[in-house]
């Protein structure tokens, strides 16, 4: 299977690693963007980066730098109450700044800096292995599944969690979960898609996709195929027109995501 | 009558912050209870711990099955929150948000059987918003809003029911209703809590009243029968805080 895959063409690679990461994103970034904690996903991100880096001074897999630092900033944020003193916002600010300078710090450390090391932070979709397109198709199937099974203990504990608390549901718990799910799509596709190109895909598309429908199914449908065809557009014309990949795919995402505006506008109005 | 729920010198707060101090109360099966004060009093403080979202700093808090054994939690409870508190760019139809209501039923069923759907179009029918189900919930006006948030609160036909400024929003007539809704369902035997500013509210149907008040940094519960509690200094005292 790995064979096969190796031997595919790059550009069908990078195509396949580009929809991996969409479906990922997508699809889980409507929950993010509802729950108004897109930044929540963004500190993600660059802690995953800066995982990636400790991986890279530690010379341990990449994939388990990230995890480590994505499960940290996941018992951070899962534990974020509206009553605590600080407000949240600048806690997640703090975060944010705090994993990108340990990022910096981490690959001025490491032992092998190179530009090797940038292409895992900032991600090189046209680099990816067979191996890495397993690893994030396991990780896709995994958060899916916990996605559509537990659709109502997240929906629900994101719209209302005082009724949640009132119907027996353990709002803590499912909090962990669904920013274990989302850490865990973060770290895995960071270092194919680099942080940029992964906060991009869990907020543009899903923006799409609210902006286009106001039922739940279709607010899905829509911010996936989005996703993928910003994906497709992005990765053509990264080849076509020798542009770098993950700068294309963002800004055909905010193509879309302008039409969609303007669409809703259009269809209000009338 | 046997206790639902009792609060043994129970204090509550966040972190070191005490808010509502040292509160006694008992709620007995079947009873209209009305809790009233001014804004930021503890009203909602007091709402998260009988849910269970909140423990006390101190004391304790007891809730009953209807054999009178000491259980967990209340089993079957009915919420209705306030709809400013809600986030209604939530792709939601007036279905989805009453059907949420039925979940602990559906179990781990993610698709609605068709008595869940009748559950759920006969509690809209009782708040008459059954011609609205198929909107989205940002479509609605605050009063049809909290009409479709008691539909969700009452469509496990729970034991407790607890409303949370329930009229907020409504025009008289829509008031009304509601109120007519709630006196049904009391009727039938469930417990009501209700959170109002509107006293008339509370002096027409509670039959014990928790009035807010503050004695210097702190705010105590005084809890009682509507004559022993809405006394002319209680009144005058609500009506210098709202």
């Amino acid at each position: 299977m790995i064979n096969f895959i190796d031997n595919l063409d790059f550009t069908v690679l990078a195509l396949i690693a580009a929809s991996l990461v969409s479906l990922m994103t997508s699809y889980i970034g409507v929950m993010v963007v509802l729950r108004r904690i897109a930044f929540v996903g963004a500190t993600l991100a660059q802690l995953a980066t800066a995982g990636i880096a400790l991986s890279g001074l530690m010379e341990i897999p990449c994939n388990l730098g990230a995890v480590i630092m994505m499960l940290l900033g996941v018992g951070f944020f899962a534990q974020q109450d509206s009553r605590q003193r600080l407000p949240s916002e600048g806690l997640i600010a703090a975060a944010y700044v705090a994993s990108g300078a340990l990022a910096v710090i981490f690959i001025a450390l490491a032992p092998h800096t190179d530009s090797d090391m940038l292409g895992l932070l900032f991600g090189n979709i046209l680099a990816v292995s067979a191996k890495d397109l397993l690893f994030m198709l396991a990780v896709l199937l995994l958060i899916t599944a916990t996605n559509i099974f537990f659709y109502k203990e997240f929906l629900l504990t994101s719209f209302d969690p005082m009724m949640a608390q009132a119907l027996g549901y353990n709002v803590k718990l499912w909090n962990w979960l669904f920013y274990l799910s989302l850490g865990l799509a973060i770290a895995t596709a960071i270092h194919t898609a680099g942080v940029l190109l992964v906060f991009s895909m869990l907020v543009l598309p899903p923006l799409t996709g609210l902006s286009l429908s106001k039922k739940w199914n279709w607010v899905w449908i829509n911010s996936t195929i989005t996703s993928l065809l910003a994906v497709f557009g992005g990765v053509w014309l990264s080849i076509n027109k020798d542009l770098p990949t993950s700068a294309s795919i963002i800004t055909i995402s905010c193509a879309l995501f302008l039409l969609a505006l303007v669409w809703q506008k259009i269809t209000t109005r009338n | 009558m046997s206790d639902i729920f009792k609060f043994n010198n129970v204090s509550l707060g966040y972190g070191s912050h005490v808010i509502l101090k040292e509160v006694n109360l008992n709620v007995e099966r079947g009873q209209y209870i009305g809790l009233v004060g001014a804004n930021g009093a503890g009203k909602s403080t007091l709402l998260k711990a009988i849910i269970g979202s909140l423990k006390p700093l101190s004391g304790e808090i007891t809730y009953f099955d209807d054999q009178g054994n000491s259980v967990k939690r209340i089993a079957k409870l009915g919420y209705m929150p306030q709809h400013q508190s809600l986030e209604l760019l939530f792709p939601l139809s007036v279905f989805d948000v009453v059907l949420m209501g039925r979940y602990p039923q559906m179990g781990w069923r993610i698709w609605s059987h068709s008595q869940d759907k009748e559950a759920v179009y006969q509690a809209l029918e009782r708040v008459k918003m059954q011609d609205f189900s198929s909107r989205h919930i940002s479509e609605l006006s605050g009063g049809q809003l909290q009409r479709v948030l008691m539909a969700r609160a009452i469509v496990s036909e729970p034991e407790l029911l607890l409303l949370d400024e329930p009229t907020n929003g409504m025009d008289l007539g829509a008031s009304q209703e509601t109120l007519n809704v709630v006196n049904d369902l009391h009727k039938q035997g469930i417990t009501v809590i209700i959170v109002t500013h509107i006293l008339e509210i509370i002096a027409k149907n509670a039959q014990k009243v928790g009035i807010f008040h503050q004695k210097g940094e702190e705010t105590f519960l005084t809890w009682g029968a509507p004559h022993e509690v809405l006394t002319s200094n209680y009144l005058d005292e609500l009506k210098t805080k709202k």
